[in-house]
């Protein structure tokens, strides 16, 4: 049902990441998120291929020395972007009030079983299981949005090739 | 036993030395300096040459000792390096075979470094970075060749280094080298520059360039001409121990040798000292004496290749411009 | 490295090998090299990481199989891709598997060059040991059925971008010496790999073996100049 996946040894930290769908209260969530009351970051599922995927960025994110954006859960939605526009980033990859399958991403440090209850507790959605991403992920805006070429999208892994863009945004 | 005089000019510089069987027996040089701001010119050169030859000569001949009569062979450079210079010292050779009824061999000059080098510091099998104002190659010993592994696509690393003091200009006496490491001793400020190692080759146009295009501005940006001196050494020593240490673990050595006049520099040294601890590889190095182009080197090499049976005609002694290292098959050391 | 197997230690960097984010990872570290003043150090270390990770990117771009990259950490000088796990050098095939299954190859190897160099990227280092055939089906078996395997290029240190033709003769020459000192029979190798270059590089493969000739007929590397 969720995907986890422990991060690099140093960061002490395991990714959980959920779907959700029908969410009814998104604009709320927003608010919640923006202001800093609810601890996780919100995903637009159609440029999401696979969680691993989300993960790498996740990963990226806590092992930097330094934040790009303000906060963690900000940080992955840029490190989604090949963008180096913040703003743009976010809003690509984020949600819009008027969405209604989001990816929940939350980051447990070990000191945060608790808590992780209290965000999955405020989404007023169906959770649905993971696997089910792949019926949203929409490949060609995943292809546009990675810049890959019709070679790429044709002959190698798309996971591959998003991921590695990811891993390499500062190299190019 | 053999004696050998060997005789040098292919640059700059005019050597003329005697050697015994591996033991030095006279050592005489002179140099044509510019004034600063200026580089030598072939036929300026030549005409140095040619003007010092003869003493210099009886200089080396005095020092030494010997007789004409000793002498069982008369070396001098056959190349590579400047035409008119070399010539101007060829003739001389000729002639002196002739008159003194000598046999006669034209020594390739990188040839001659290597084996002085190896002469004087007991190296047995070593990589060899030959670094000087008209070379710079990395060269290792293989199947009776001394085999280039790599080296400057275009300019040498000497040429660069004296082009750069010539827009400082700095004085060429004793070489524009020594001053610009004199320089760089005291120089603080690292500036970025163009950085060109490509595989085991090394391209040195570049960041020449760019200093020319750029030292005027970076002097008034508050650089001052140490820092300069000390940012180019720092770069260009860097890609030579860079390509130094690919040799060295594709050859699978433990063993460095610097040859040529760049050699002499004691930065140089230290850097390539520094990697060879780290691989655990031994550095050998030659003073100027020997760094720096001289005519013992080229009797050395001549006389092992006479006593290894090698004879050249009067027809094969010429001179060429164009002479690689690994051209020579070394009939005096077998793999 | 915690949690990391040493696995190599060449001249540039160390190779580790582990379990990153639950994938096969390796992990190639970059020596500091104590004989360059420390800001130059830190400089080239960054920029040969940069060109590394281009060319890999460039590569899939271009169609070709490379490792996916999973992190790039500037501070420790690493770069943390993808482990092959039931995976053979070239260099090993060619010295057990078929006639057949080498012609196979070898004509792979040409295509993957030619794409590889029309879209100007130099490899480098282009040996048989940095050509590896990965299984698809996750097994260890490379002899039965070529095509469950795919051809992947690795060690992309010493790899960049350039146009020239010479460059790209360098490493198609680079590559017949490293077949010439291993294997038995490189001529034929060779040649099905350049026949393959050839026809899959219409227009620049004419200039690229113009080079390759100049270069192996001197023996060396590259034209000698001054």
């Amino acid at each position: 049902m969720t995907y986890e996946q422990p991060l690099s040894a140093a960061t002490n930290a395991t990714i959980r990441i959920k779907l959700f769908k029908n969410v009814k209260n998104v604009p709320h969530l927003r608010k919640q998120i923006i202001s800093g009351a609810l601890k996780c970051c919100i995903i637009k599922p159609n440029l999401i291929v696979d969680p691993f995927q989300i993960v790498v960025a996740a990963n990226k994110a806590l092992t930097a020395n330094k934040m790009t954006t303000r906060t963690m859960f900000a940080e992955i939605l840029f490190n989604l972007s090949i963008s180096k526009n913040i703003t743009q980033s976010l809003q690509k990859f984020g949600i819009d009030d008027n969405e209604k399958d989001i990816i929940v991403v939350v980051i447990d440090k070990g000191d945060f079983s608790d808590k992780v209850h209290e965000v999955y507790e405020q989404i007023k959605g169906e959770e649905v299981d993971i696997l089910c991403l792949k019926d949203l992920t929409d490949l060609k805006e995943v292809k546009k949005a990675y810049k890959l070429s019709d070679t790429e999208y044709e002959k190698l892994s798309i996971l591959d090739s998003v991921v590695s863009r990811i891993a390499t945004k500062d190299c190019i | 036993m053999v004696i050998a005089i060997g005789f040098e000019g292919s640059a700059n510089k005019l050597g003329i030395g005697i050697v015994k069987d591996g033991e030095v027996l006279s050592n005489c040089r002179r140099t044509y300096i510019t004034p600063p701001g200026a580089g030598f010119l072939p036929r300026e050169t030549a005409q140095h040459h040619r003007e010092n030859i003869l003493e210099v000569l009886k200089e080396a001949l005095d020092e030494a000792k010997i007789y004409v009569k000793d002498i069982d062979v008369v070396c001098y450079t056959k190349g590579p390096g400047m035409g008119a210079p070399l010539a101007s010292v060829a003739v001389v050779a000729r002639t002196l075979a002739q008159l003194w009824n000598k046999p006669l061999l034209g020594v390739n000059h990188c040839i001659g470094h290597i084996e002085m080098g190896r002469l004087i510091t007991g190296a047995e099998n070593p990589t060899i970075l030959y670094v000087s104002g008209g070379n710079t190659q990395v060269i290792a010993f293989s199947r009776n060749r001394y085999r280039i592994v790599g080296e400057t696509i275009d300019i040498a690393v000497g040429n660069c280094l004296d082009r750069f003091a010539r827009i400082l200009k700095l004085s060429n006496a004793p070489s524009p080298g020594y001053n610009i490491e004199q320089l760089a001793k005291k120089g603080k400020k690292l500036i970025s520059l163009p950085y060109c190692v490509k595989g085991m080759d090394v391209s040195f146009s570049g960041i020449l360039t760019y200093m020319e295009e750029r030292a005027n501005q970076l002097l008034k940006d508050g650089y001052t001409k140490e820092d300069l001196c000390f940012s180019l050494q720092e770069h260009v020593f860097a890609m030579l121990i860079e390509t130094s240490e690919r040799a060295l673990a594709h050859c699978n050595s433990k063993e460095v040798l610097i040859v040529g006049g760049v050699g002499c520099n004691e930065r140089l040294q230290e850097m390539m000292d520094i990697m060879c601890k780290e691989r655990d590889a031994k550095l050998f190095a030659t003073d100027e004496r020997f760094c720096i182009d001289n005519g013992v080197m080229i009797a050395h090499a001549g006389a092992e290749m006479f006593q290894s049976g090698t004879r050249m005609s009067w027809e094969d002694c010429t001179i060429t411009q164009r002479y690689r290292t690994d051209a020579v098959v070394t009939t005096w050391r077998r793999e | 490295m915690e949690g990391f197997e040493l696995l190599q230690q060449g001249a540039e960097a160390r190779l580790y090998k582990g379990i990153y984010l639950g994938k096969p990872t390796l992990v190639k570290e970059r020596f500091e090299k104590k004989y360059r003043h420390p800001d130059l150090d830190k400089h080239l270390t960054k920029e040969r990481i940069k060109a590394e990770s281009r060319a890999i990117i460039r590569c899939k771009s271009a169609g070709i199989e490379t490792p996916t990259l999973y992190l790039v950490d500037f501070t420790k000088r690493c770069v943390y891709m993808e482990y092959f796990e039931h995976s053979i050098t070239a260099k090993e095939f060619i010295k057990n598997a078929s006639k057949d299954f080498i012609e196979r190859l070898s004509y792979e190897i040409g295509v993957v060059l030619a794409r590889m160099h029309s879209n100007n990227i130099i490899h480098g280092d282009l040996t048989t040991s940095n050509i590896l055939l990965v299984n698809k089906s996750g097994k260890d078996d490379f002899m039965t059925n070529y095509s469950d395997l795919k051809v992947v290029l690795i060690d992309f240190g010493l790899a960049y971008i350039e146009s020239s033709a010479e460059d790209k003769g360098v490493d198609l020459y680079v590559l017949e010496r490293a077949l010439v000192s291993i294997h038995n029979d490189p001529e034929k190798i060779f040649d099905l790999i350049l026949e393959a270059y050839k026809s899959s590089y219409k227009k620049g493969h004419v200039e690229v073996l113009l080079k390759f000739e100049e270069v192996r007929a001197r023996g060396r590397k590259r034209t000698m100049v001054g």
